[in-house]
C-alpha cells in the first residue's frame, strides 16, 4: 500500500494496482524509446517497421482507454477523485466570496424590508434571545444559539437545528426550525417563542427528571445529541412522570394525579362509555398524587373519556371541583395504524393538538415507548377556576 | 513523487476523458431534504445534515453525464440569492417536503417564481416528491396538482416521488434529467 497527497488530496493505492498499470504503460515506454532511437541515429522511412510501431501505439493505447474508462482500475479511480476533489475546493474557495456577497446581499435586503411590524416582531424576538439564559443552546449548551424551536420555544445551535429538523415527522412536525438571522417570522412563531419564556423555561420541564450526565456538550457525538434530542422532546422522557391511564381493546385503566383545590380530600374519577372507575380519596393534600392504575375496556363504538375530580364528603354529595374529557380517538387510530408495538422502535406515531374545543393544556404526543403505546396528557380542569390534571395513557391490545 | 504521478495521471486524464456535463441546481424549502440527497447520491450515505447557510456542490457521474450539482440553502432570507446561481442551469430539481402539507403553498409560490427566470427558461424541471417513506407524505399527483405542474407550459417536467433516506426514487429522477436537458459535452 502507498500512501501519498496530491494538492491536499490523501490517496491510497495497493502496489499491484501500480504494477498493473504500468505494465499497462510499459508498451507505450518500449515504443517511445523505439522510435526515439530511430530519430537519434537519422530516420528514415521503413514501411514494415513504421507500420508495426503505430500498430502497437494504437493497441496499447486503446488498451489503457478501455480498461481506464471502465473505471476498473484503482489509479483511474483514484485519479477521478483527485480531479474531484480539486473542483469541490474550488467550490470552497468561491465559498467565502460568494458568503460574503450573500450576507451583504441579506443586509441589503433587511433593510430594505423593514416594515415596522417585522422590524418590530424581530426586534421582540432579539430581545429574548439576549436574556443571558438564551445565550447558550437549549440543549447541548453551545454558546451563541441563532435557531430557535418555533413550536418548542427554545433557542438552539446550529448542530441541534439539524437534529430538531428530523424529528418526528412520523405524524406531525414536533420541532419546527427556523433561524433568527435566517428566517421571515410571524406574529404567532414569535408569540409563542415568548409565550414560552425562553431556554430554561421549557427546559423546567422537559428536562424535569434529567439523569445526570445525560446531556450532551457542545462537543459531544452527532449520535450522542440525536439520542438526547430525541428523548427530549419526542419521546418526552424526563418530563414529570406523574399519570397513566392503560388502556386495552377491552380494558383500559389509568392513574390520575391532579392539582384541584382543597377540603376534605379529592379522588378522581374517570367514566367511559357507562363504566366507571375512581381513585382513592387523598386526605388533606391540595395537589394529589394519586399514581393509581384505572381499567376501562374500550367497545368498537367508543365516545370521549370524562374525567371529574371531586372533594369527597363525608357528610353530603361529593363536590364536583372540575372536569375534563379525552379524545381517544388519535390514540387508538394511531396504535390501530402502526400494528404491534413490539416490533416498533421508541417514536412518536401521533399527536393529539391543543385547540380550542379541548381542555389540552399542551399538544399530547401518543408514542411508541418500549414496545408500548402511550400518550401523555395534561388537561385544564373545566367548569372550575383553575385546576391540572395530568395523566399517562396506555393502550393494550388483547388480541392483535 | 507523488507529485509527479498525480501531474501524469492528471494529464493523461485531461486526454482520454470527455463526458458530457450538466449543470443542476438543487432548490426548495428549508428542510426539504436537498443537502441529504445531495450526499445520497454522491456518497451513497445518509449524513447528518445542519441547514445549509451557502451551498453545497458535488460532481456525480451518472448514466455517463457527469452532472453537478448545485445544493442551495432554502431559509427564507436564502432564496432570494438563489438568482445568483441560474446561469448557465440546464436542470433544476425543486424538493418538496411531501409531508408538509401547511406551506404546500409556500413551495408552490417559489416554484412559480422560479419558472419565471429568465436565466432558467431552458431548464428542465424535476420535481422530487420526498420524504415518502413517512406514513402521511402526500402522493405524487396529489403533488402535482397542488403545486400547479399541469399549467407549466414550454418546459419539460417531470415529478419523481421517492425518499432521500433510503434513495429510492434518486436515480429514477437522474434518469429522467439526462434523457431530458440539453447535453453540452466539456
Amino acid at each position: 500500500m502507498v500512501s501519498f497527497t496530491v494538492r491536499g488530496v490523501d490517496i491510497e493505492l495497493e502496489w499491484d494496482s501500480i504494477v498493473e498499470f504500468l505494465l499497462w504503460c510499459l508498451p507505450l515506454f518500449v515504443i517511445a524509446a523505439l522510435v526515439r532511437d530511430r530519430v537519434a541515429k537519422g530516420y528514415r522511412f521503413d514501411l514494415a517497421a513504421d507500420a508495426a510501431v503505430a500498430v502497437a501505439v494504437v493497441v496499447s493505447a486503446a488498451a489503457i482507454v478501455i480498461r481506464y474508462c471502465r473505471h476498473r482500475c484503482p489509479v483511474a479511480v483514484a485519479l477521478v477523485r483527485i480531479r474531484k476533489e480539486i473542483r469541490s475546493m474550488q467550490g470552497s474557495a468561491q465559498y467565502s466570496l460568494e458568503h460574503l456577497e450573500l450576507s451583504f446581499l441579506a443586509a441589503k435586503m433587511s433593510g430594505g424590508h423593514a416594515d415596522a411590524g417585522n422590524s418590530a416582531r424581530m426586534a421582540k424576538l432579539k430581545e429574548l434571545l439576549h436574556r443571558s439564559e438564551n445565550r447558550i443552546c437549549a440543549d447541548c449548551s453551545a454558546p451563541d444559539p441563532k435557531w430557535a424551536s418555533a413550536n418548542i420555544g427554545v433557542f438552539i445551535c446550529v448542530k441541534c437545528s439539524g437534529v430538531h429538523r428530523s424529528l418526528g415527522t412520523h405524524i406531525s412536525k414536533v420541532s419546527f426550525v427556523l433561524s433568527v438571522t435566517l428566517d421571515k417570522w410571524t406574529d404567532n412563531e414569535v408569540d409563542s417563542m415568548i409565550e414560552v419564556g425562553g431556554n430554561s423555561h421549557a427546559n423546567a420541564i422537559y428536562e424535569a427528571f434529567l439523569p445526570e450526565g445525560r446531556k450532551p456538550h457542545p462537543d459531544s457525538s452527532q449520535e450522542e445529541r440525536e439520542n438526547f434530542i430525541r428523548s427530549k422532546y419526542e419521546l418526552q422522557e424526563f418530563l414529570k412522570p406523574s399519570l397513566r391511564i392503560v388502556s386495552n381493546q377491552s380494558s383500559e385503566s389509568g392513574k390520575h394525579a391532579g392539582d384541584p383545590s382543597p377540603f376534605d380530600g379529592p379522588k378522581s374519577e374517570a367514566t367511559f362509555c357507562l363504566q366507571k372507575a375512581q381513585t382513592s380519596i387523598i386526605k388533606g393534600n391540595l395537589n394529589p398524587v394519586w399514581n393509581e392504575e384505572l381499567k376501562l375496556s374500550v367497545p368498537r363504538e367508543y365516545g370521549t373519556l370524562k374525567l371529574q375530580v371531586f372533594d369527597h364528603d363525608m357528610v353530603s354529595k361529593d363536590d364536583i371541583m372540575g372536569e375534563a374529557e379525552i379524545d381517544l380517538q388519535t390514540m387508538i387510530n394511531a396504535a390501530a395504524a402502526f400494528g404491534d408495538p413490539e416490533l416498533l422502535g421508541d417514536m412518536q406515531i401521533g399527536r393529539w393538538l391543543k385547540s380550542a374545543d379541548n381542555a389540552l393544556v399542551c399538544d399530547s404526543p401518543v408514542v411508541v415507548a418500549g414496545g408500548k403505546v402511550k400518550q401523555g396528557v395534561m388537561l385544564k380542569l373545566q367548569h372550575t377556576e383553575s385546576g391540572e390534571l395530568e395523566l399517562e395513557m396506555e393502550w393494550m391490545p388483547l388480541n392483535m | 513523487m507523488g507529485a509527479a504521478i498525480g501531474r501524469l495521471l492528471s494529464l493523461s486524464h485531461r486526454l482520454f476523458m470527455s463526458m458530457p456535463e450538466a449543470r443542476i441546481m438543487m432548490l426548495g424549502l428549508d428542510a426539504a431534504g436537498k443537502t441529504t440527497i445531495l450526499y445520497k447520491l454522491k456518497i451513497g450515505e445518509v449524513v447528518f445534515t445542519i441547514p445549509t447557510v451557502g451551498f453545497n456542490v458535488e460532481t456525480v457521474e451518472y448514466g455517463n453525464i457527469r452532472f453537478t450539482v448545485w445544493d442551495v440553502g432554502g431559509q427564507g432570507s436564502l432564496r432570494p440569492l438563489w438568482k445568483h446561481y441560474f446561469h448557465g442551469t440546464q436542470g433544476l430539481i425543486f424538493v418538496v417536503d411531501s409531508t408538509d402539507r401547511e406551506r404546500l403553498p409556500d413551495a408552490r409560490d417559489e416554484l412559480n417564481m422560479l419558472l419565471n427566470e429568465e436565466e432558467l427558461r431552458d431548464a428542465s424541471l424535476l420535481v422530487f416528491a420526498n420524504k415518502q417513506d413517512l406514513p402521511n407524505a402526500m402522493s405524487a399527483a396529489e403533488m402535482a396538482e397542488e403545486l400547479g405542474l399541469q399549467s407549466i407550459r414550454h418546459r419539460r417536467w417531470y415529478i419523481q416521488s421517492g425518499s432521500a433516506t433510503s434513495g429510492v426514487g434518486l436515480y429514477e429522477g437522474l434518469d429522467w434529467l439526462s434523457t431530458n436537458i440539453n447535453k453540452k459535452v466539456a
